[in-house]
């Protein structure tokens, strides 16, 4: 089965077209050149990529975690 | 590989049992370390002790070579003597596992400081998946902890600046910037 027709007779079975084509919509990417909306940077609970986990049993690996 | 051509490779039986990786089969050879010349095409077992050899590599100035043993017991990295008749000699432990945190070692590298670098994890403790770190004379000197097993990884970066650790991961590829060079292969 197509994973379109898949969708849309899922869609269709729970009687929510509208809402499954308003989701699809939402998720779609924001065509070029549209500015997106503003972002709070200072929200602390932003994720970021965390710094490497380093474990140091000896102090000479510290030279070599510098860079990190 | 070595400077003078020769290939160095391992040849455990993990995946020959399973189906997840080629055609499911018995094991036709013993789990050996062998070194190819590809001049004369000539095929020898450097060494032959081993429950289940995995990865290897050379010191800096290719005169031993470290080489995990991964059967969980026995998880420990050896290191051998490398002879100029392409045998491998004098095994020893250089690193047993279990004083660590257990798992196994998987991948390993060399920096240019002789420091064996090694992918690991498999061990009950989570703090052991990642790259551990070793000194020449096999004192651990730390890690780099992931979230989740490290297999493979390599030193690179532009320029043949080799200070870049890309670690390929369970599901994830990380990549880490540390402050020394890898031996370029």
């Amino acid at each position: 089965m197509h994973r379109r027709g898949f969708l849309r007779g899922a869609a269709l079975t729970a009687g929510s077209g509208f809402a499954t084509a308003a989701l699809a919509q939402s998720q779609m990417p924001d065509p070029p050149g549209t500015t997106p909306p503003p972002r709070n940077w200072d929200d602390p609970t932003l994720v970021v990529y965390p710094d490497p986990a380093m474990e140091v049993f000896d102090a000479r690996f510290k030279k070599y975690t510098a860079w990190s | 590989m070595k400077s003078d051509d020769t290939i160095w490779f391992t040849d455990p039986i993990y995946r020959i049992e399973g189906d997840n990786e080629g055609v499911k089969a018995t094991s036709e050879l013993p789990r050996n370390v062998y070194r190819l010349d590809p001049k004369s095409g000539q095929l020898t077992v450097a060494a032959g002790d081993f429950t289940e050899p995995n990865g290897l590599c050379f010191s800096p100035d290719e005169k031993k070579m470290y080489i995990s043993d991964t059967a969980n017991p026995p998880s420990v990295i050896r290191v051998f003597d490398v002879g100029d008749d392409g045998k491998l000699t004098n095994g020893r432990i250089f690193h047993d596992l279990k004083d660590t945190g257990g798992g196994v070692a998987d991948d390993m590298r060399v920096d240019v400081d002789g420091n064996l670098w090694s992918a690991g994890g498999w061990a009950p403790n989570k703090n052991f998946n990642g790259v551990s770190v070793y000194a020449p004379d096999g004192t651990p000197l730390g890690r780099i902890v992931l979230p989740e097993v490290a297999g493979n990884f390599c030193f690179g970066g532009l320029d043949h600046h080799q200070s870049t650790l890309y670690i390929c991961a369970s599901h994830s590829l990380y990549a880490y910037d540390v402050g020394t060079r890898g031996v370029e292969l």
